[in-house]
This record gives C-alpha cells, sequence and structure tokens, in this order.
C-alpha cells in the first residue's frame, strides 16, 4: 500500500528551481532514505510533504486524501506528518515532557502518553530535564517521541544525527530504526550521506538536480545503479575503460576480459567504461594466471585497507583487502574480479 | 566575546574554558577593589548620613504623606510606561522583523533614532511646541516615545534570530499560525522584551530632565527640589536611598533575564532566515500608518519644534559665544570623567575577562554600583560628602568628573572586558615565555590589541557624560556653564528659542553613544544593555 504519494510536483524559491516533476511513492510502513548531494532539493521535497512550502504544481497524496493539488492546500497543522528537525529544534522553554505533551490534544491522557513515548525512546526519568540538559543524541530521542506524540501518518526526519559524532550516530540510527517499526509509522529520512540512507532504510531514492534519479532497496541500489553519477554516489567505484568487446556480454580492459550483466546504463557524459566495486578485487597469488600487480601504496585503516596496486602498462587500481592481509608496499601480487562488473555507455 | 555555557549537569564548561580558574594576581585585586571602593563611596556615603540623622527622623520622613505620594507616584510612572512601551514595542518590533513590510531597514533605523533624544530634550521640544502639555501623562507620552527603541530593537532581533524550525515544529503538531507563533517564537523573544522592559523601568525611575520639565512629583523632581529650596537634607537623602533600592531592584531582576537570555541560544547549526508574513491590503496600509504615525511623534514633533525653535530664533540672536564656552566646558569636565573611568574600569575590566573566582566576581559587581545609581543620587550624595568630609572639593570641576566616572564606570568596564576577552590569554602567555615580565607581556599583546576598545569605551562615556543634567547642576563649579546646563537654566525661564541650539548640540553628542547602543541591542548574541540616560 502507498502511504505518500508524489506526483509530479515542482518548486522553485524565486526563479530558482528546485524541484522540478518529481514524483515518489512512500510505501506504508517503511522507512525510505532520500539521498542527495546538497543542492539536490532533498530538503526542500521534505518542507513540501510537512506543508512549509507550496509547490507550484503537481500533487501529493496522503493515503487517499489529497494535500497538495491545483486547489487544495492542507496547512501543515491539519496534514498529521510529525518532523524530526535537524539538531532536534527541542522549545527550549518547555522540559522533556512539555515538549513531548505540545501535541497531544487537552482531552487526551496526555501524561499516560508522555510516559510511554519517553518508555519507547529509553528516556524514562527524564521527564522533568530541560532540553539544555541533555545530550545531543538525548535531543534527538525527545524530538522524535515529540514528532510520534500525535500518531502522526508520516514521520520525516531532516538529517537528524549529521550533529553527532560517528560512534552515536551510528547506535541511534538503529534505535530510531526500531521505535519507528515498532510504531508503525510510514518514515521518510533525509540524508546526504550514503551509508546512513544504505544501512537504515528500506528504500533509498536518490534526488539530483530537483528530480527522482532511482528509487531501489539498497542492496540493488549499491549493486545495480542507475547511471554512473549515482554509482560513484553510493559507494567507492573502480572505472575501467573498455578496450574491446565480445560476444556473452565480455569486456576487456586493463586488468583483462570482465563479464557485465545484461543491461547497459547512461554514464552521462559519452564515456564507455565498466564500474566495479573496489571489494569484487580479490588478491591473489602472483605466479596464478590472474593479472599480475605491484603494491605502491597503502592506507592502513584497521578493520580493512585501501591500497593501491600498479598494472602492467602503467594504469593504478584501488582495491580493498581486510586489515590483517595487508601486504607491504612493493609485494608482486595477482588480481582477480569476483561477480559482474557493470557497463555504462 | 565568548560566553562560558555552563551545564547544570557538569558544572562546568570543560573544553571552552576562556578564562583562567586561578587567582588573580594580587596587584590587580588591590587595584580592582580601590575602584569597587571609589564606585561605592556614592551609596555608602548616602546610608551614613541617612543612619547619622537618627531612626526618628527617618520615620518622620517616611510617614509624611508627602513620601507615600512620591512612591506611588513614581511607581505609577514606572508601571504605565514601561507597559505601554511594551503594547507598542512589540507588535512594532513584529511588524519591522517578521513581515515584507517595505522599507523595512529604514523603519528599524528610524525606529532606533529616539535613543538619540535626551530625554529632557524631547520634553523641552513639546513644551516649546505645545505649552499647555503637561503633567503625569505628558511625562507619560515623552518617556515612552524616547524609550520604546529599548522594546523594539532587542525584540525585533529576537525575532529575526529565532529558530524558525520551532515554528514549524508547532505547526505539524497541529497548532494553527497564531498558536504556534505565541507557543513557540514569543517564548523566544520574550527574554529579550522583558531585558528591555527592565531598562525601560530602570531609564523612568532615574530620568529627571522630562518630570521635573512637566511638573510630575515623582523622586527625582522631589530629591532635587527639597535639596535646592528647602535644604532638607535628610529628607533628600531618605528619598534617594528608597529610589536606590527600587532601582537596586530593577537591576537585580534584569541581571536575571540576562543569565536567562543567554541559554536560550539554539543549537548552532544551519540557521534559515524566519518565514516573512505577507502582509496585504488594508493590513498593511494601516501597518505603514502605525509606523509612520509613531516615527512623527517620536522623531517628528522634538525636530520639527526645533528648527521652528531655530528660525524664530534668529530674531533672538544666538551668543555663539556661550554656546562655545559650554561645549568647552562640557567636553573638558566630561574629558576628566572618561580618563578617571577608563583608569578606574582598567583592573576590574581586566580581571572580569582573565579570572574566575568569588572575589573578582564581588569586585565586579560592585563596581556597577553606578549602573543603579540615578545621577540625581550621586549628586546629592556628592554635595554632602564633599561639605562635610572634603570641603575643598565641593563644586570643583574634580567633584563633577568624579560623579560622571561613578555614574558611567559601568560603560567603561564593560568595554575593556570584552575587547580583553577576545584576546586570548595564549598570546600573553607566548609573550612571557619569549622573555618579557608580566607587565611588558600585557602591554605587548592584550593591552595593544584591546586599546581600540577600551578607548572606545571611553569615548562613550565622554559623550554620555556630555548631556548628564541632574548631577551636573548639583555639582558644577559657580558660574560654570554645560550644553545641558545652559539649555536648562533657559527653559525654566521659557526662553525656549534660545535654548534651541543648546538642545540640537546635544543630540548631535548623543547620537554616537545611541548608535553603539543600537548596535548592541539588535546583535544576535545578548549583551550587556545599559540605558543611555
Amino acid at each position: 500500500m502507498t502511504a505518500v504519494r508524489i506526483h509530479g510536483i515542482d518548486a522553485s524559491y524565486g526563479s530558482h528551481v528546485v524541484l522540478h516533476d518529481l514524483s515518489l511513492d512512500i510505501a506504508s510502513g517503511s522507512l525510505t532514505a532520500v539521498l542527495g548531494a546538497s543542492g539536490s532539493g532533498k530538503t526542500t521535497l521534505l518542507r513540501a510533504l510537512a506543508g512549509f512550502i507550496r509547490p507550484t504544481s503537481g500533487e501529493i497524496y496522503f493515503g487517499d486524501r489529497l494535500v497538495v493539488g491545483p486547489h487544495t492546500w492542507v496547512p501543515p497543522e491539519k496534514r498529521r506528518v510529525g518532523i524530526v528537525p535537524q539538531e532536534g529544534a527541542l522549545f527550549p522553554h518547555l522540559s522533556v515532557a512539555g515538549n513531548i505533551a505540545f501535541g497531544i490534544a487537552r482531552d487526551e491522557d496526555r501524561k499516560q502518553r508522555v510516559g510511554y513515548l519517553l518508555d519507547l525512546v529509553g528516556l524514562a526519568g527524564l521527564a522533568d530535564a530541560r532540553p539544555m540538559e541533555l545530550s545531543g543524541g538525548q535531543q534527538q530521542r525527545v524530538a522524535l517521541a515529540r514528532a510520534l506524540a500525535p500518531e502522526p501518518d508520516v514521520v520525516l526526519l531532516d538529517e537528524p544525527f549529521t550533529a553527532l559524532d560517528a560512534n552515536l550516530r551510528g547506535r541511534l540510527r538503529a534505535e530510531v530504526r526500531e521505535v519507528l517499526a515498532h510504531v508503525g509509522t510510514t518514515a521518510v529520512l533525509v540524508t546526504h550521506d550514503q551509508e546512513e540512507a544504505l544501512s537504515t532504510a528500506d528504500a533509498v531514492a536518490v534526488m539530483r538536480d530537483g528530480q527522482v534519479v532511482q528509487v531501489a532497496a539498497p542492496r540493488d541500489l549499491y549493486l545495480a545503479p542507475a547511471d554512473l553519477s549515482v554509482a560513484r554516489f553510493v559507494g567507492d567505484v573502480v572505472e575501467l575503460a573498455v578496450l574491446a568487446e565480445a560476444p556473452g556480454n565480455q569486456v576487456n580492459t586493463s586488468i583483462g576480459w570482465l563479464r557485465t550483466d545484461p543491461d547497459t546504463r547512461a554514464s552521462l557524459n559519452g564515456t564507455d567504461v565498466v564500474v566495479i566495486r573496489p571489494e569484487q578485487l580479490t588478491l591473489t597469488d602472483p605466479t596464478g594466471d590472474d593479472t599480475a600487480a605491484l603494491v605502491i601504496a597503502r592506507e592502513f585503516h584497521g578493520h580493512d585497507s585501501m591500497i593501491t596496486l600498479e598494472l602492467e602498462g602503467g594504469a593504478t587500481l584501488p582495491i580493498r583487502v581486510a586489515g590483517a592481509q595487508t601486504p607491504e608496499t612493493g609485494t608482486k601480487v595477482g588480481v582477480r574480479v569476483d561477480g559482474d562488473a557493470r557497463r555504462f555507455r | 566575546m565568548s560566553i562560558l555555557e555552563t551545564s547544570p549537569l557538569t558544572g562546568e564548561a570543560g573544553s571552552q574554558r576562556v578564562r583562567e580558574r586561578r587567582q588573580a594576581p594580587v596587584l590587580l585585586l588591590i587595584l580592582g577593589s580601590v575602584t569597587a571602593a571609589v564606585a561605592l563611596v556614592p551609596l555608602v556615603y548616602l546610608i551614613v548620613r541617612v543612619w547619622g540623622a537618627g531612626i526618628d527622623r527617618i520615620i518622620d520622613v517616611l510617614w509624611r504623606a508627602r513620601t507615600a505620594e512620591t512612591i506611588g507616584t513614581s511607581i505609577a510612572l514606572v508601571v504605565v510606561v514601561t507597559g505601554l512601551c511594551l503594547v507598542i514595542g512589540i507588535p512594532t518590533a513584529w511588524l519591522v522583523s517578521r513581515t515584507n513590510i517595505p522599507l523595512r531597514k529604514t523603519w528599524v533605523v528610524l525606529l532606533a533614532l529616539p535613543l538619540a533624544v535626551p530625554s529632557y530634550v524631547a520634553a523641552y521640544a513639546w513644551i516649546a511646541q505645545f505649552p499647555w502639555f503637561s503633567g503625569f501623562w505628558a511625562a507619560v507620552t515623552v518617556l515612552v516615545l524616547v524609550s520604546t527603541p529599548y522594546i523594539v530593537l532587542p525584540t525585533a532581533a529576537a525575532f529575526r534570530s529565532a529558530d524558525p524550525a520551532l515554528e514549524e515544529v508547532a505547526r505539524s503538531l497541529g497548532r494553527s499560525p497564531l498558536r504556534a507563533f505565541l507557543g513557540a517564537t514569543m517564548p523566544q523573544a520574550w527574554p529579550a522584551a522583558a531585558a528591555g522592559a527592565l531598562l525601560v523601568a530602570l531609564y523612568t525611575l532615574s530620568d529627571f530632565g522630562a518630570v521635573a520639565l512637566f511638573r510630575v512629583d515623582a523622586f527625582t523632581r522631589v530629591i532635587y527640589a527639597s535639596y535646592r529650596g528647602s535644604f532638607d537634607r535628610v529628607g533628600a537623602a531618605v528619598l534617594a536611598l528608597l529610589l536606590v533600592a527600587l532601582a537596586a531592584l530593577l537591576v537585580l531582576a534584569e541581571r536575571r533575564t540576562r543569565g536567562a537570555r543567554r541559554r536560550w541560544r539554539s543549537a548552532s547549526g544551519t540557521q534559515r532566515q524566519a518565514v516573512v508574513v505577507p502582509l496585504t491590503g488594508p493590513l498593511r496600509v494601516l501597518s505603514i500608518c502605525w509606523l509612520t504615525a509613531l516615527t512623527i511623534l517620536a522623531l517628528g514633533v522634538p525636530i520639527g519644534s526645533l528648527i521652528n525653535l531655530m528660525t524664530r530664533a534668529r530674531a533672538v540672536n544666538i551668543d555663539v559665544n556661550t554656546l562655545l564656552t559650554a561645549a568647552l566646558t562640557s567636553g573638558w569636565v566630561s574629558f576628566m570623567g572618561a580618563i578617571l573611568a577608563v583608569l578606574l574600569a582598567l583592573p576590574v575590566g581586566i580581571i572580569a575577562a582573565r579570572y574566575r573566582s568569588r572575589s573578582v566576581h564581588t569586585i565586579e559587581t560592585l563596581s556597577y554600583t553606578g549602573h543603579a545609581l540615578p545621577g540625581v543620587v550621586v549628586g546629592l550624595s556628592l554635595v554632602f560628602f564633599t561639605l562635610s568630609v572634603v570641603p575643598v572639593a565641593y563644586q570643583t570641576v574634580f567633584t563633577l568628573a568624579f560623579a560622571y566616572a561613578v555614574l558611567f564606570l559601568p560603560k567603561s568596564i564593560g568595554a575593556t572586558r570584552s575587547s580583553t576577552a577576545t584576546v586570548s590569554p595564549i598570546l600573553e602567555q607566548t609573550a612571557r615565555t619569549l622573555g618579557r615580565g608580566p607587565l611588558t607581556a600585557w602591554a605587548a599583546t592584550t593591552a595593544r590589541l584591546s586599546a581600540p576598545g577600551i578607548a572606545a569605551g571611553g569615548l562613550l562615556v565622554l559623550l554620555t557624560a556630555m548631556k548628564e543634567l541632574p548631577a551636573t547642576l548639583m555639582l558644577r563649579p559657580t558660574g560654570w556653564d554645560t550644553l545641558a546646563t545652559e539649555m536648562w537654566s533657559r527653559t525654566e525661564i521659557a526662553a525656549y528659542g534660545e535654548a534651541a541650539p543648546y538642545a540640537i548640540a546635544l543630540i548631535a553628542i548623543a547620537a554616537l553613544p545611541a548608535w553603539l547602543l543600537s548596535r548592541a541591542m539588535t546583535a544576535t548574541e545578548p549583551v550587556a544593555m545599559s540605558a543611555n540616560r
């Protein structure tokens, strides 16, 4: 079932067009990440969903309910959306409980609901704390509880983890995911961090120049990007020029013949390349049949290492290996490709 | 200046320490204590005098029906002026910060300009134009017009810097636009408005010129009259002490709101501009009419009146010699006062910027005493003090300069402190490691870099002192006349035309302090503000 249907919306700030004929369907109960570089229009899309800006054309449906259309405009307070802004934006003049209760109608049993939400986000006992007494992670959890309090149809998360340190970010992501799954609310996560999008979301919509260029499950997005620019955006790539091709999807490159999958995709600039991910390359024994190479640089990260190989003929190749198996600079190795390459032209 | 954020959970802000926790050098502490002692002279001597009069005399003064009337009048004046300033100021601040009103920046400047009109100049301009204009409501009108900027400027700045995400969140949680504004944005602006309101209250309570010209028997006028006329010294002293007590309450309240304002800074993330409310049709016309009316009343009337007087005064023949003499006298006494204030402020400003301890805090707080002392009180106390303790100093230039230094010491300390705090102590420490002694290291680094700020503070004291009225009236040497007293004596005998050139000179002098003040009040970072009296 579709919880949010966005159909052909345009939005602009003055003469600057930010969203252009954008369409996107978001499945009910899913966590969908909207992934884009800064300036891609992802925040504008979120603001259009929340009702903070008005698209100049197109429609937005929440379920069967039309909220934006040629003659329809539902203001934010009637949309039933919850928002978790960047850095929380908690009301500094209210306690944690006051913040969470802000959107709950007076006649409801506020106290019980606030208690339930505090438990849900793991902050029981902090009801009377002031926002400024909380750590960044705690503030984001309160912001999430506040957004969930009126039982919204959709929760919008605007880069909620960006301001946190790396360690906390990963933990909070998992917690937020768990909370959202528990209440079963449809959620949209706006982020510029591909790792965050791939690890947190059920589906990822990649935005570029005010349009959605691809919507896919994280794994499909990573393995089968729609074009070269998406491929580069969602992870590290090894790009190899196509030297020759043969029937059966075989192409010749500087590391020998590779097999590609049957699809070819746009490279956007007319070049003809095949792309593999660095982890598809494996180091092998230099005496075997695999392409011979020389380790010329290495960058040790602990859990893994990026090493640079020089092939015969001078081409270089980045490759990721497990940290414990990092070879010394100057080692002669062989290199093998696992799995299919993707062709873009 | 970097402001230390102190978290209630961890106590101290750990890595952001700017000020050292070690104790300040003894020499600086001693010099700072001297400053604090000097600042306390008028207040302490007033207490000594009142105490010496005996409890019976004090009760006698307090029991007079006139004392109760005076208290009632002053409090009524403060409450009505402050209330009206809030009622007028907050919507005005909203108009110029959150709507699409045309010429927004011009309006902000026009709304700040009344700060450059000293209250007695504004009152004089009104009386000269409308001689029937007098009494309580006349004083209220003029005081409201000259002090509304104290509300408008900081509140407009708060509306502008308020995090728009809060209002958006409130909307998405089901609040209508108006209720989202009241529930999410107004609480962010309220501390700024409250701080401004307390400054208005303090300004009104200490004001002498407007209440005296409009013949309102508030504290300042009654104190001055009983000193002047009947030489009822005990009566004047007791009332002065009561006035100080009320002013001290306001200053303490203002400090508390300032503390609250600090904590209002939202997280340091990307700040978006607040959403602009489009005003259309009759609402737009009405808003422009409102701002125009305010500008006409606060600026148009005084300026129009002065121009009118000047053109008529051509016939009266302005005495240029007297005007120049008065300007030079004002400048000379105020210059001495400013030098004294800068010297006294130096040790206090430095230790306040660099060290944190109970004794530093005490010295700083005591040195700010002048902030709560109306000019009338300082004048009265120093008259007593010179007459009975140092008769040679009675009605000398030195006593007047001393009064200016005590009154405006807070401005100088503030400037010294903030300009010292902008210089990293690492520079001075590095100079020490390169072989300089404590004093030469300070002179080569911190002093050199903070000198412009300290000098600007001195200039501010100089210009503010030049338009000071009540203390000058009471303390000036016989035969000496400043711009303010020359204008005053002409106004008292209804020679309005002759007073006009002095009034214009005073507005010109007040312009720079007013500009600095309006900048401080529109800054997003909360800064110490003091009434531009």
